[in-house]
């Protein structure tokens, strides 16, 4: 009680902020060092010591050169520059996640506010989820045939399962008394959606999105190496793979990581890290 | 005037998934509230006052008989009866501003009115410094400082107060039961205040209902008149408690042996 502090000054940690920050980042940088020298070390051995094969295993130093080509040269692969299978595998992905976002933000809250029809609804959701991402091939296939629409409907259903099972189990995890005090004091029911159940569930919506974007990125890949999309990141690491253009294969998979990694560790932690803020959580309650 | 008449209101609770087995919280309770009465519900604990509060709050519905509020037939929450709840129940995302502000989300004054009112509700319960507090940040008697501030807010005529000061200190309960006393007399509302604690009971009450272990019925009622002394070192205190004392079932075994009845 009688703090001098003005509106929304929490005890801030500011001083600690950006030596920790500064922390992390060498140790992601370290991981990545790491990471290239076991890549290295493995090529080296199956190249020169162990003399295995009539192909080269790409090494990180040349996959880079030749990324560097599609980048910045304007080298084509299969007939697309690496922007164009960029720009497609994203744009797939980004329109298949955010239906399936929308979808099971929906279902995910119904599934949690209503007991009964979580109890029923889960089980459904719980056999999709026990089907690995490529399992659903055979009926994208059915309903889409070959082409981008089965690897966006691979991705939707994938994504939407992880994504209504978090939400829901965040909407569960909402104390009752706090739903029966915002009752009490005439919250309409939107109200009670958009000011007390959102907000409360936010951090676990945003980790399901996140949870639910890393699985939809990961099969979107696969899902283009197998439906023949023409065009795609996945797409390209298949086909330069059968034309023998290994370092091309590896090329694309760096780019592949580095998307995902931005948009996980970017953008999704700090969208984790304002929620958590914003509900005060890091405090603790 | 009656503000609440319970009648002949029975509670129970399914104990087996298979719903053939159930379990009497409350047993044909009936009672009536009227006008500006302070009432404790005293009881061991398990013998459903929270029950019986959920039930007037609307939160829950009776599976025999009926609640009414002035007449008319208890079926959902409603802001005209307000409830300070056993647990802390603020919303750790709002400061504390906000929170009191809430409760005015049914009310259709302006925003800049809504900032009085709750800043006027804080000041009441001596919380003004600590309005952009988040509550994470508060002791657990100003939480539940500022959920009475929220029914200040509010100004249901009807009070519903759960046990709202027995997680605290003794020294803190004895503060808030004071300002909550002052509150009483000044805005003349009816309170219904659970407690286990008789002396608790008999500082605050206009009338005190005791209620027997599972399954809760009303055992005895005992009116104390305004013009009675509250020292508990005068002789009619000590007397009055131990007569709710001597009344008051032994032990609380209704979370030891639950009774069941098959159907
Ligand atoms: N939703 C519920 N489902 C099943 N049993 C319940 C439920 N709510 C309360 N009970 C049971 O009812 C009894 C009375 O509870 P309660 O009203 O909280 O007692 P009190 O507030 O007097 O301590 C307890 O034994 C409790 O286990
Ligand atoms: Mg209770």
């Amino acid at each position: 009680m009688g703090s001098e502090r003005g509106p929304d000054s929490t005890i801030e940690i500011g001083s600690d902020r950006p030596a920790s920050l500064m922390r992390t980042t060498i140790i992601f940088i370290l991981g990545l060092l790491i990471t290239l020298a076991i890549w290295q070390i493995f090529a080296w051995t199956y190249n020169d010591v162990l003399e295995r094969g009539v192909m080269r295993f790409p090494a990180p130093f040349e996959t880079f050169v030749m990324l560097g080509e599609f980048l910045f040269e304007g080298k084509t692969l299969l007939g697309y520059t690496i922007y164009d299978h960029i720009v497609a595998s994203v744009s797939r992905w980004m329109f298949a996640f955010a239906l399936a976002a929308v979808v099971g933000v929906a279902i995910g809250t119904l599934f949690g506010y209503f007991t009964s029809l979580f109890s029923i609804g889960i089980v459904p959701i719980s056999v999709f989820q026990m089907i690995p991402g490529l399992a659903w091939l055979p009926i994208a296939l059915l309903l889409f045939g070959l082409g981008s629409n089965s690897a966006m409907f691979i991705i939707f259903i994938v994504s939407v399962v992880v994504i209504i099972i978090g939400v829901a189990s965040g909407i569960r995890r909402v104390p009752p008394v706090i739903v029966r005090a915002a009752k009490m004091m005439g919250a309409s029911d939107l109200e009670l959606f958009s000011k007390v159940l959102m907000p409360y569930a936010l951090v676990d919506i945003v980790t399901s999105l996140r949870v639910g974007m890393g699985s939809a990125w990961r099969v979107l890949i696969a899902a283009e190496m197998v439906v023949g999309t023409g065009v795609g990141l996945g797409y390209a690491i298949t086909m330069t793979k059968d034309l023998l253009n290994y370092v091309g294969s590896f090329a694309c998979i760096v780019v592949i990581c580095i998307i995902g990694l931005l948009l996980d560790k970017v953008l999704f932690a700090e969208m984790e890290k304002y929620a958590r803020h914003r509900l005060g959580m890091e405090e603790g309650y | 005037m009656t503000l609440v008449q319970i009648r002949g209101v029975t509670k129970a609770y399914y104990t087996s998934r298979r719903k053939d087995r159930a379990r009497v919280v409350l047993d044909n309770v009936s009672l009536q509230f009227e006008d500006n009465e302070f009432i404790c519900l005293v009881g061991p604990s398990g013998c459903g006052k929270t029950t019986l509060l959920n039930l007037i709050a609307g939160f829950e519905s009776p599976t025999a008989g009926d609640v009414f509020y002035k007449g008319t037939k208890i079926t959902s929450p409603s802001p005209e009866r307000g409830v300070v709840f056993q647990e802390y129940s603020l919303l750790p995302w709002m400061n504390v501003l906000d929170n009191v502000k809430f409760a005015l989300c049914s009310s259709d004054l302006s925003d800049d009115e809504k900032d009085n009112v709750a800043l006027r509700a804080l000041t009441m319960v001596n919380l003004s410094d600590s309005a952009y507090q988040r509550p994470n940040l508060l002791s657990g008697g100003m939480k539940q400082r500022v959920a009475v501030a929220r029914l200040l807010a509010m100004d249901p005529d009807l009070w519903l107060m759960d046990e709202p000061f027995s997680s605290l200190d003794e020294q803190t309960r004895k503060k808030l039961d004071d300002d909550v006393l002052n509150i009483w007399r000044i805005k003349k509302k009816t309170i219904v205040f659970v407690t286990h604690n008789v002396d608790e009971a008999l500082h605050l009450a206009t009338r005190i209902v005791l209620f027997s272990q599972s399954p809760g019925q009303v055992i005895k009622e005992w009116n104390i008149p305004t013009t009675m002394s509250r020292d508990p070192t005068s002789s009619s205190m000590i007397a009055l408690k131990k007569e709710i004392t001597d009344a008051m079932p032994a032990c609380a075994c209704a979370d030891i042996c639950p009774i069941d009845i098959r159907m």
